[in-house]
Formats: structure tokens, sequence, C-alpha cells
């Protein structure tokens, strides 16, 4: 991880329009339609698999207080394995599919997924799925990670 | 894999149909699309030719086949777009084109993997304000790509 800019300006500086909309775009995500403990799983395993060190080691206080646990974590990438109900095992397939190798979520899959989620909640996930990514690369390459690899709950 | 080839249920379904059931959220990923080719410390044919290689490398038909308006305007060269998979060698791209889409391919690989020196030539060629809005752009077209695929939309 690197932990040291590399620019002496951020985006807030060079593109104030485009850095608002950014701010704008998490602060509409919540309060939201899925259940934090469900999205929180999918943030983390969103930041993994980007490999960035805020996102991957970000727990929410107000995630752990409706259900999160640490355990969880261990089966983000095998979700059918870690005994989680099988509405949050739908959702990390989606994600699953969605950072690794999208044409692996079927038909099939979508109508699990419509079983559990409305459309809305199907939005609101693929937006939070989109919205992750960008940012992690943006803190990740231009040297902003933080220098210790711990768990941090805000 | 093609996204044409995606199974799906909902062949008529559009990628701004199925965000737009949580209105406000995707108003606001509206928005930042609009302010990232409103901002001018990258231009719009630069953004376009790394939106446009991302799409070639996922395999998103889609995203192939929109043109931003913007880039349009500004006067995208189609035989460039067609030379687009050729462009380490092609000499119609310029080496500051060549930089960039490079450092685009690159994280769409692994943001990690970006050296002191990549970062380096992509500041020489677009400055380091560029290298922020390349950064965070080619993201946003990787991820928004990526959501087409998954639920297998057609239409843009």
């Amino acid at each position: 991880m690197r932990s040291t800019p590399r620019t002496d300006v951020t985006l807030e500086d060079v593109a104030p329009e485009l850095a608002a909309a950014q701010a704008r775009f998490m602060e509409v995500a919540y309060p939201g339609a899925v259940d934090l403990v469900t999205r929180e799983l999918l943030r983390i395993l969103s930041g993994r698999l980007s490999h960035c060190g805020i996102c991957r080691n970000l727990r929410l206080r107000a995630a752990i207080d409706r259900g999160f646990d640490e355990s969880m974590v261990s089966h983000l990438e095998d979700p059918e394995n870690g005994g989680l109900p099988e509405r949050q095992q739908i959702a990390l397939r989606l994600a699953n599919a969605f950072l690794t190798a999208p044409a692996n979520f079927s038909a099939e899959d979508r109508a699990v997924m419509e079983r559990h989620f409305t459309a809305e909640q199907i939005a609101e996930l693929l937006l939070d799925l989109i919205r992750f990514r960008p940012g992690s690369k943006l803190t990740v390459a231009s040297g902003r990670e933080p220098e210790s690899d711990e768990l941090v709950y805000a | 894999m093609p996204s044409d080839q995606l199974a799906t249920n909902h062949p008529n379904e559009s990628f701004e149909w199925v965000v737009s059931q949580r209105p406000r959220y995707a108003a606001a990923l509206a928005d930042i699309e609009a302010a990232l080719w409103r901002q001018e410390a990258v231009g719009p044919l630069l953004l376009e030719l790394c939106r446009l290689r991302i799409a070639q490398l996922l395999g998103c038909d889609a995203a192939l086949t929109h043109r931003t308006p913007e880039a349009v305007d500004a006067g995208l060269d189609e035989n460039l777009v067609r030379s687009l998979s050729r462009w380490p060698t092609d000499s119609r791209f310029t080496e500051h084109e060549r930089t960039c889409l490079g450092y685009a391919e690159q994280l769409l690989i692994d943001a990690q993997s970006v050296s002191d020196d990549d970062a380096d030539r992509v500041m020489e060629a677009v400055g380091q304000g560029g290298f922020l809005v390349l950064t965070y752009a080619c993201g946003l077209f990787e991820t928004t790509q990526r959501a087409r695929l998954t639920i297998g939309a057609e239409r843009w």
C-alpha cells in the first residue's frame, strides 16, 4: 500500500464540480432500501477485490449495531459456505459476478435476486457497486491509503 | 463473454431503467457523469478513447456501440476508434494517448500495480489533475459497464 500522495492537488482542487457530484453520490446512498448489513458485506467485498486498504478495513458501527459480525467477512467470496441467509448469499453472488466475471450472473441468479429484493433494492445494490470501486482506485493510485492495515471503525 | 450472450429474462431492459428504480441515487450517478464530461483536466476525446478501450476489454457491447456526445462534438475520429485494439503500435495514436490508454488498461487489472514511473508518465501527459480525473473516470467507466454486463442490459 502506498501512503504518500502522488499529487499536490486533490480531485476537488482540479474538478470541483466532479468532486461535489462524487460527494453527493455518497450522501444519497444512505439511508437506503436494503439493510445496512447486506450493503456492508458488499462494500467490504468490493474493497477486498479492488485491493483498497481503506475500503476493506473500514467497519461501520451502524452495521455492527444491526447485526454485522466479523465472522461474515471470511465467506464473502464463497457465500454459499458461510451460513449466511439466502438473501445475503445472492447479493454477494451479484457482487462477486459484478467485480470479477459479470457473465457468471445468470438469469436464474436474477430470478433468485428478484425473490429476495425489490426493483428499488436491486437498483440500490447495483449503484453501490458502481460507486465503491472508482473511489477505491482513486485512493490506491493516488497514494492515499493509510499506513496501517488494521481495521478502522467509524 | 459479450453481453449479448448473457441469459436474461429482461431482454428489453435498459441500464437506465434498472437504476432509475432508486431515483435520487441514479440521478446522482447521472450528475457525476455529466460533471466528468464537463471538467477540463482531461479532454473528451481522450476520455472517450479510454472508455471505449475499457469496453473492448470487458466485452461490453452496449458501451462499445455508444458514443458520448461531448466526444462526438469534439471530433472523435472513428478510424482511431476502429484501431483501438492496436493502440500500442498504431502510429495514429499520440504518445500521450498511448500513455493514457496503457494506464486505463493497468487500472482495469489492478490499481495497486501502478508504479511511481507509471503515474509520472500519466502526469506528464495530462498533469496531476488529469491523472486524478482519469483515474476516477476509468473506475467509473469500468463499474458502469460491469453493471450493464451483470444485468444483461442490452440497450444503453
